[in-house]
Parts: C-alpha cells; structure tokens; sequence
C-alpha cells in the first residue's frame, strides 16, 4: 500500500472513526498517504447531553471536537486533518462548498475515498447529503472539461467506499467489501475513545466489528479474522488489472 | 413512550383517506391525534370544486378548510394545524422542515404517520413528505439542536400511508390496522369532501374491504394498510 493516497470525507467527526479507524490506521501502517476532510464538527448530531448547558457557547464546543478529533488522529498516525466547519443538522452542501471540495480532491489526488454511503439513512440525513456532496465533486474534479483553478484532473473516476452506518439496517447500505482489522481494533477503540460522543457506544462498535469479523472469517475465509470493518462499494472501480482480491 | 400520534399530511383530504380509521382508533384508545396538514390541495386535489361556475380560489379556500376542521371532529383529532402551503408543487425548504421539527417537538408522539417514502408517481408532494420527513425527525430529536426553547423529542416510529395505486409506487404494507369498529367515523369523514373530492370516496372503501380480506381475521370488514420507514418505539397494541 505504499505509495496509495486514500481520502476519507466524513460528515461529523465520530463517522469516520466509527467506520473506518481500523482501515485507515491498517493502510497508514504499510505506508499509504491518508487525509480526512470533516465536513462539521457534528455538534447538532452526536448528541452529547453534556452539550446542553454549552448550548451557547457553540464555537467553544467545536474547538473541543476538533482538539478531540486531533487526539485520535494522532493516535492512529493521520498526518493530515482539515475541518470544514459547517453547520451540520442540516448540512447543506451549496454549489461554493461543493466547488471547493472538488477542488481539494484534485489537490489531494486520491486514489480512492472513503465517505457515507450514497443511499436512504433514515437515521441520519446528514450522511445521505455528505455522501451525495461527494458523488457530486468527485464527478466534478474527474472530469477533465472542467476548469478549476488550473488543478489537473485525476486521470481515471475515483472509487468510492461508504462507512457502515450505526444502524445498517435502517438504511439502504449493503457490505460490498469487509477488511480484517484485527491487528488494529485496539488501536480503533482508542482512537474512538478521543470522542466524548462515541465514549458510550464502543460496545456497539465492538459488537458490529465482531459481526462483520464472522462474515469476513467464515464465508470469507479469512482465518484468523476477529475483527473487520464493511464499507459499500458505490463508487466506479474502472481502472485496475486485476478482480480485487 | 407517551400516547401521542402525529399525522402529517400533504393535501386536507390525505388524512381521511389514508389513516382516517386508524387515527379514529387511537382517539378511542386514549392517544392524543395531533394532525398537521400542509396544504388545502387547492391546485391539484380539488377538481369537484372546480366545476362549479362560482369557484374562486378564495371561496374555494375557505371551503377546504372548513371540509377538513370537520373531517378531523368528526375523527376525535386533538390538535389541528392547516398550514395551507401552496400544493403541486408543495415545496419544503429549510424553515418549513424546521416547522415540522417543532411540531413534533410540540406533540412528542410515539408515531408519526404520513405519506410513504417511495416514489408516488402520481403525486410529487407525497413523494416529497414521505422522503423528507426524517429530516425534520433528525431536528427534532437532536438534544443540541435549538428549536424555540422546546426539549428534543423522544424518536418516533414513523408509518407511511398507502398511496393511490400501491402497486405502481412501491408500497408494501407491513402493518394493517382493524378499522372496523370505526368505519362509520371514517364514512362520516369522508362524507364531508363531497363536493371537492366526492370520487375518492368509494374507491378507498373498496380499498379498505380488500385490506381487511387480507388480514384474514375474522371480523375484520375494514382495514387500513401502512408501511413501516422506521419500526422503533412502535407501541404494541396495534401490531399483530
């Protein structure tokens, strides 16, 4: 994996540990180039009880978030971090903001992203609208007709990969490919402890990475495997000489 | 979990057709039944108005209005908003979706009932409510969110309503609700569209005898078919 430039864009700061820390501290471990984009400091979503008597004091509370998202990135060795620092709750993704992000995926140039899942998540709209951001820029920044700030296009359309959300089942994602992070789980839980929001539902990350660790090991005959992260595969994987195996 | 239903429906008449036993049923049983109504359905749900030589969009208006204030006594609803938005297209920007978000902060019900989540081909406004209603759920539940000094509300199930043809649309039920025992409440609601809507009528009785052949129950003359977008905190005694 050295030399891979993977990029995560996350909706609020707890998605993209939550769904991804074990793949991306595994990928930054054999050497890839890692980036995360956080869209908001979720602070109208990763509902903290904590977070009422601050109500006021919005701006307070997302330097906490982003001190904390900091703290977990250092933990799983993720050498570049970047918040938007939109309003989430609703995140509204306008044509400016859609713009600039496709103009840092060709700054960036990522081999592939990993972002939410592009259908219903009727438990957190947020996550439909980030997702749809990015299948909007990626395509944008792909195409070579368009002129963004004299950026080069990417050579080839980006593959794209969703987060398992919290509740799958109440959503539209289906596992497309299972990655064993058994080697990185611990390193996951610390990371997501970083999260005062994601403090009181490690069992429930701890269950889903032992759930999707069966399908990985027993009709994926990954032995071994005690621990796997799922993602959707939604994004076009047009360029690569081989079947992904 | 409180004993509160919410109802919101796209056009004045959506209601009766649609959940008008069921929600009859919950008044009985105790639920407080708060209905909001977005539009009077003016432009596209009137045509029996629109015959008439004299019709007039502010007559008219007044009208659906007194049709649906009736409809909803006559159903044992608690609260009622008419929120009369244009219809076709009914649009749902920010502010209305925060609107909806403090209504269920307002009523905190256990269920909120409305149009389905899939595409309805017949009717764009429907299609908006039922793909768009989680998003004013996400406000309304969220603890950090502020809306008009109100609490978050306790996350609601939410049901979808049958559309018009369910077939062509996608709709499955997944829960058919006994209205038998209110079917003449449901009969008096429905009475009232008569001289806007008298066509739905009869089409959506032949609908509830077929619903309730296919619960198989014995008994059961009258049934009202929903969809379940979101199953959690559904309160028990309607499931089968």
């Amino acid at each position: 994996m050295v030399g891979q430039r993977m990029l995560i864009i996350s909706a609020h700061p707890g998605d993209f540990l939550r769904g991804g820390a074990g793949v991306i501290r595994k990928y930054r471990r054999e050497g890839a180039a890692v980036y995360v984009i956080v869209l908001s400091e979720g602070l109208r979503s990763e509902g903290i009880a904590g977070l009422q008597e601050a109500r006021a004091k919005a701006d307070a509370q997302a330097a906490v978030r982003r001190a904390e998202v900091m703290r977990a990135a250092a933990i799983l060795d993720i050498e570049h971090v970047e918040f938007c620092g939109y309003d989430d709750n609703p995140l509204e993704m306008d044509r400016e903001r859609l713009r600039s992000l496709a103009c840092r995926i060709r700054e960036i140039h990522p081999d592939f992203i990993l972002t939410h899942d592009a259908g219903r998540d009727i438990r957190n709209p947020d996550h439909e609208r980030a997702a749809r951001a990015v299948l909007v820029a990626s395509a944008v920044a792909s195409s070579p007709s368009v002129r963004l700030d004299g950026l080069p296009a990417p050579a080839a359309s980006i593959p794209l990969f969703g987060f398992e959300p919290l509740h799958p089942e109440a959503s539209a994602w289906v596992p497309g490919v299972l990655v064993d992070i058994t080697a990185d789980y611990e390193t996951k839980e610390l990371s997501l402890s970083c999260l005062a929001s994601e403090r009181e539902s490690l069992d429930i990350s701890r269950q889903q990475a032992r759930n999707r660790a069966v399908h990985c090991a027993g009709r994926g005959g990954v032995s071994g495997c005690e621990y796997a992260e799922a993602f959707s595969a939604f994004g076009p994987i047009c360029s690569h000489d081989a079947l992904v195996w | 979990m409180g004993n509160s239903v919410l109802v919101v429906s796209g056009h004045v008449g959506d209601f009766v057709w649609r959940s008008g036993g069921t929600m009859a049923k919950f008044a009985r049983h105790g639920y407080e039944v708060h209905l909001r109504v977005l539009t009077l359905g003016l432009r596209g749900e009137s045509n029996g108005y629109w015959k008439q030589d004299d019709a007039t969009m502010e007559k008219g208006r007044a009208l659906r209005r007194e049709e649906g204030r009736r409809a909803a006594d006559i159903l044992g609803v608690t609260s009622l908003e008419l929120w009369d938005y244009d219809d076709y297209p009914l649009l749902l920007g920010r502010e209305r979706l925060e609107r909806l978000a403090v209504a269920i902060r307002e009523t905190r019900p256990a269920i909120i009932l409305t149009h389905d989540s899939q595409r309805d081909l017949f009717n764009a406004d429907h299609t908006l409510i039922g793909k768009r209603i989680h998003e004013a759920v996400a406000m309304a539940i969220s603890p950090t969110l502020e809306l008009n000094d109100l609490p978050p509300a306790p996350r609601p199930a939410i049901w979808g309503f049958e559309p018009h043809i369910a077939e062509l649309c996608g709709f499955q039920p997944q829960t058919y609700v006994d209205i038998t025992d209110v079917m003449n409440l449901k009969r008096e609601a429905m009475q009232v569209y008569q001289q806007t809507q008298k066509g739905m009528i009869a089409p959506y009785i032949t609908k509830n005898r077929l619903r309730a052949i296919q619960t198989a129950r014995p008994g059961c003359e009258f049934a009202e078919a929903f969809s379940i977008a979101d199953p959690v905190q559904n309160p028990g005694f309607l499931a089968p």
